[in-house]
């Protein structure tokens, strides 16, 4: 400190000894302890704002644009602009569609259809339906479905389906086979589709008894979802009774729109324009509810949303009125969900 | 830009010297003020409604004036509305003739103040529903009688718009058939437009068949003929049945006054009537053996079924025609 004081005691170099004292001059141990304090707080405060690098997964350019897309509009029509027609003749594209009865809908087709125009009589009916796949829950969409119907009254339906009933008893193997399922096999199947002898995924329904249903969870990982389960209506204790559904009945599928995930569509055959009007509407009223069934119970709105009759080649489509159809309420089966 | 400056040369007007007889009489207000057609003194819209940027803090009042003043950043303001652009609410005219699409005679409706204006009051089809007018113009529906007016606003042009249309009736190749209303009403619904079904008011026996064999031969190379549904009802005057006999399968063609109150044509709410071209198609479900597909087959040419309505026919196909293109040199 002494020389300290000599050096600055000369006068003509006092400022830059000063300076040079500042720098020096901070030594003390508790000053050293508050600027290290200082340090790790910087040090933190940096750590805290640095941000966590998200390592981005890279998607090719094409796939990037197409999960862009949002496929435009809504295909479902919307009417709510357009007037009721107030003259006799009018020009559908102006106006709300027209609701028809079934059976106005049903005389409309045999017109098309009739020996003069384009001479089909046989020809398929089919029942349009729109849905709104839209849960209660915002983002959150029903699964596309498929169900095989029963009819009140059969008919050629031209649909045509690969069936595998498995049975441990050999009686019903036979009758199975003469009912019309493409195969029937016992216990057996499970390790024969083990060993690569079946390919399972020829099929394209699995029956089976409720009793054998444990051993062939084995094969659950083969057919995944169309796996036997009673909810599905897929087993029973009957295995040719549910054969027969299979085998008479009509398959019906939804199928979602790829961008629009709450609009998904139907599109069944329900009878032949030969049949009489009563039974193609019990069939309709058949198939309708059957529909309405497969509603989850977290769905406060319709599922339902518009019903078209459509027979080809004519492609006129008419409206009508679902809900007299829906009124008697049937015990539910659940259905299987596509996977 | 150039509203201001019309409405300050209006105002310079006003307040001009030599212009005081103007003043006094737009001032004076009264008969005379109204009586004079000035283009600059129509009322101008020309408020923004604005907001200012920055809120001036309330002074103290012993502060000295100068200290009181307003700065810049004051003056600065934000646009909250122009009037210009409002969207206006629609106006009531009350027609004085029918006009498509909108009402008949005598009636008040409710359109959008530039089209009302443009399209309404300046041809005179039209005036504003005031009091005044309403009184004047009182008779106007009682005067009318019902046969004057088109029966809807929308009635004339489904008819214009049908008349434009050619319509293909699809009919079977090989099964005989007789055309009947009812093949016509299943044509047009087909294409989107819904007719109703007309009772018949008195069915008629059919007399002998008529073969139009001269027709055969021309028949036989195309296969679509013709048919002009007509005001003049040639087929439905008539009352007789055609034959028309293609190459593949044959078909008679009845055209009866089964067709409605009026022969022939498309008659909407009994009142407006409309001819519309129909071309036999002969169809078959078989997709290998169905006659090619024409494109702008409505400008493609083809033979009268009814040699009575040929020159109906030709009005019809050239009314419709696109003018052609002028060649350049």
């Amino acid at each position: 400190m002494a020389s300290l004081a000599a050096v600055c005691s000369t006068g003509v170099a006092r400022t830059q000894v000063l300076r040079w004292a500042a720098t020096s001059l901070h030594t003390s141990a508790a000053l050293e302890a508050a600027r290290k304090g200082t340090r790790a707080k910087a040090e933190a405060k940096k750590k805290a704002s640095k941000k966590e690098e998200v390592k981005r997964e890279f998607i090719p350019l094409k796939k990037r644009l197409e999960l862009k897309q949002t496929g435009g509009a809504s295909p479902r029509r919307f009417e709510d602009h357009l007037k009721n027609p107030s003259d006799d003749v009018w020009v559908t594209t102006f106006y709300k569609w027209k609701v028809y009865t079934v059976e106005e809908a049903l005389a409309m087709h045999r017109e098309t259809h009739h020996a003069t125009q384009a001479d089909l009589p046989d020809a398929h009916v089919y029942v349009c339906i729109e849905l709104d796949m839209a849960a209660d829950k915002k983002n959150r969409f029903i699964d596309d479905f498929y169900n095989v119907i029963r009819m009140p009254h059969d008919f050629n339906t031209g649909q045509e389906r690969s069936i595998l009933v498995i049975s441990s008893n050999e009686e019903v193997h036979e009758q199975a086979l003469q009912m019309g399922a493409t195969h029937a096999a016992g216990l057996e199947v499970v390790k024969q589709a083990q060993a690569g002898d079946i390919n399972l995924w020829e099929y394209d329904h699995y029956i089976a008894e409720t009793e054998i249903l444990p051993e062939l969870v084995a094969i659950r990982g083969l057919i995944k979802k169309r796996f036997p389960t009673v909810r599905n209506g897929t087993a029973g204790n009957d295995v040719l009774a549910i054969l027969e559904r299979f085998t008479k009945g009509v398959e019906y599928n939804t199928s979602k729109d790829k961008y629009h995930h709450d609009y998904a569509t139907i599109r069944v055959p329900f009878g032949q324009l030969s049949m009489s009007n009563d039974q193609l509407e019990e069939n309709l009223s058949a198939v309708l509810k059957e529909v309405e069934r497969q509603k989850p119970p977290r769905k406060s709105s319709n599922l339902i949303t518009m019903v078209m009759i459509v027979s080809p080649p004519s492609r006129e489509q008419f409206k009508f009125d679902p809900t007299p159809y829906l009124l008697q309420s049937v015990m539910p089966i659940k259905a299987a969900v596509t996977g | 830009m150039l509203r201001p400056l019309v409405q300050g040369m209006s105002c310079l007007r006003l307040h001009g010297a030599q212009s005081g007889a103007l003043r006094e009489a737009v001032q004076g207000g009264g008969a005379a003020a109204r009586a004079l057609p000035h283009p600059l003194l129509q009322t101008v819209r020309t408020t923004f409604i604005l907001k200012r940027k920055t809120r001036p803090y309330l002074v103290n009042t012993h502060k000295k004036v100068r200290d009181r003043r307003l700065k810049a950043r004051h003056f600065q303001y934000v646009l909250v509305e122009d009037t210009n652009i409002k969207k206006k609410e629609p106006v009531k005219v009350l027609l004085r003739t029918s006009v498509e699409g909108l009402g008949s005679r005598g009636e008040v409706v409710e359109v959008a103040p530039n089209k009302a204006r443009k399209e309404l009051l300046l041809p005179g089809l039209a005036v504003y529903a005031s009091p005044d007018n309403l009184e004047k113009f009182s008779t106007l529906i009682t005067d009318t009688t019902q046969e004057d007016q088109p029966s809807s606003p929308f009635a004339l042009s489904t008819a214009n718009m049908l008349s434009m249309k050619v319509i293909y009736v699809s009919m079977n190749k090989y099964k005989p058939w007789v055309l009947e209303p009812w093949h016509i009403r299943v044509a047009f619904r087909k294409v989107g437009v819904i007719m109703p079904e007309r009772p018949s008011p008195c069915p008629r026996t059919p007399s002998p068949a008529r073969t139009l064999t001269s027709r055969t031969k021309n028949l036989q190379s195309r296969l679509r003929v013709e048919a002009g549904m007509g005001r003049q009802g040639v087929v439905g005057a008539e009352g007789g049945w055609s034959t028309v006999v293609g190459r593949h399968g044959g078909g008679r063609v009845s055209w009866g006054p089964a067709w409605g109150p009026k022969e022939g044509g498309v008659v909407i709410n009994n009142k407006e009537e409309a001819a519309v071209r129909c071309r036999l198609n002969h169809y078959t479900s078989n997709m290998l053996d169905r006659l090619p597909c024409q494109g702008n087959f409505w400008e493609l040419p083809s033979d009268p079924l009814f040699p009575e309505q040929a020159a109906l026919l030709e009005e019809l196909n050239s009314r419709n025609q696109q003018p052609e293109e002028e060649e350049l040199d």
